[in-house]
Order: structure tokens, then sequence, then C-alpha cells
């Protein structure tokens, strides 16, 4: 099964992609783990490209491209935003003892990390476009 | 973003209860977190978010708890936590914020810890 949809690398953009993750953990019959993996990968980084790989002065699209097969998940992103890979992102300082001493940078990310199996990009410095994939399940 | 979903709050002797909503995402933290803002300002104590309908976290709703606890802290008060469910627990565990709030199963408990002396 395959689905996809463009977005604007905006506010409504992303909320419009939490409702399409919605109408596609029915259509797709996701498990209950599936489901949070998928909103929150969607979730945090989509936040990221719009707070990060685009700005105020400068948006464009967001496109999501979900598949599943043989129970395994896969999300592709792609954006035309400032190149990021977050796998060279360094994880943020969980060892904290109080509140004030956390550095809560990468949060996200770092959740991402920890949930899917596998994480690939790629980046065009032609077109611009840059292309994040995750699996969850079963590696191709 | 829509705004506008409201936060059901009550108060049980001294603690501010605040019955948190299914989804802490982008969407689900925009609708409440100027009015969790605001009661536990209002309130300048004790607060209770209870989490036991809370389905999704994501690191938005994280950053919105401790922002609220760094609140009230100085103050005196304190936020804890009632009825995570076991993904959410999850979350919570892998990024240690399990270490920063006192979290408990279910409100009974929390507020009878609230009112012992030591609590």
């Amino acid at each position: 099964m395959q689905r996809q949809i463009q977005v604007s690398g905006t506010w409504s953009g992303l909320v419009t992609l939490l409702s399409f993750s919605d109408s596609i953990e029915h259509e797709f019959n996701l498990s209950p783990d599936e489901r949070y993996l998928m909103r929150l990968v969607i979730e945090e980084i989509v936040s990221n490209i719009i707070k990060y790989g685009y700005s105020e002065s400068y948006t464009g699209p967001i496109q999501l491209e979900c598949h599943y097969h043989n129970d395994t998940l896969q999300l592709i992103i792609r954006d035309q935003g400032c190149p990021f890979d977050l796998r060279e992102h360094p994880p943020p300082d969980l060892n904290h003892t109080s509140a004030d001493e956390c550095d809560l940078g990468g949060l996200g990310i770092f959740f991402v990390r920890e949930l899917v199996d596998q994480i690939s990009y790629t980046h065009d410095p032609q077109s611009g476009w840059n292309e994040l994939t995750v699996t969850k399940g079963r590696l191709p | 973003m829509k705004k506008g979903k409201t936060v059901k709050v009550e108060l049980i002797n001294d603690v501010l209860v605040v019955q948190l909503p299914a989804r802490l995402d982008a969407v689900g933290v925009a609708s409440i977190e100027e009015q969790l803002a605001m009661a536990v300002a209002n309130h300048r104590g004790k607060v209770l978010a209870d989490m036991s309908q809370v389905t999704f976290v994501a690191s938005l709703a994280l950053r919105m708890l401790l922002t609220t606890l760094k609140a009230v802290q100085p103050l005196g008060g304190d936020v804890r936590l009632v009825g995570l469910q076991p993904p959410i627990a999850e979350i919570f565990r892998k990024s240690r914020f399990d270490t920063f709030f006192r979290i408990y199963p279910d409100r009974t408990t929390a507020l009878a810890a609230y009112t012992a002396p030591s609590g």
C-alpha cells in the first residue's frame, strides 16, 4: 500500500499531514505502535523542517510518502529547505538531574532515532531536494 | 493553528487538577498551552496533570510540561503526573523526563501524596 501528499512547509501544512496520518492509519490497518511511530515521525521531522529547514522569508513544499508492505512501514519526507542530516545531529543531554540543567535540543530527533529501525538521507545539490527515509519493520 | 480546545481544570483541596487531552501533538499542545499556563500562573501551587486520557506525546508536549514545572517551582509549587499509559511512560523513560516529575498511577495516590506531611 502506498499513499502520498504534498503540503506547504507551514504549521497549517503540518496540521494537514497529521490529519492525513489519521486517515491512512485506518487504511493501512496499522498496529498501535506503528500508528504512534508514524505520527511521531511526521510531527518531529516536519516541525524541524518548518522551524529550521525553511524560514519566515522562504518556505517551500513538503512531500510525504507512506508505504506499508509485509509489516514494514516506510515514510519518505522531502523538502527543499536547508540540508539537514539528522543522523549527524548530536543527541540531547539526557543526563540531567534537574530541569534547569536540561538541554532539550534535538529531543524530537532523539525520539525518531530511538524508535525507527533504519534512517537514510540524501540531498540533491542540483534540485535542492532533501529526502529522508525512515523504516520500521523488516528491513529490505 | 486552531485554538480553543479547553483543558478541564478542577481544584481538589489545594491541588489544581488538569485533565490533558488525548493527543499532545502540535495541534493538541497549541490548543491548550495558553490556558494551561494561565491556570497554573493563577494558582501558584500544587498541580496534578492527569494524563490518563493521553495516547500520544511528542517532544513539544514534554517541553510544555517542563515549562509548566519551571514556572511553579520558584513559587514553591510542583507539577506531578498521573495515569501514564504504557507508550507514554516509555517516552518519559527514554527521554529521562521521568526524573523531572513525580509520577503516580492514579489520582487518589497522587492526591494522598500531596497531602502527606512529606509530600
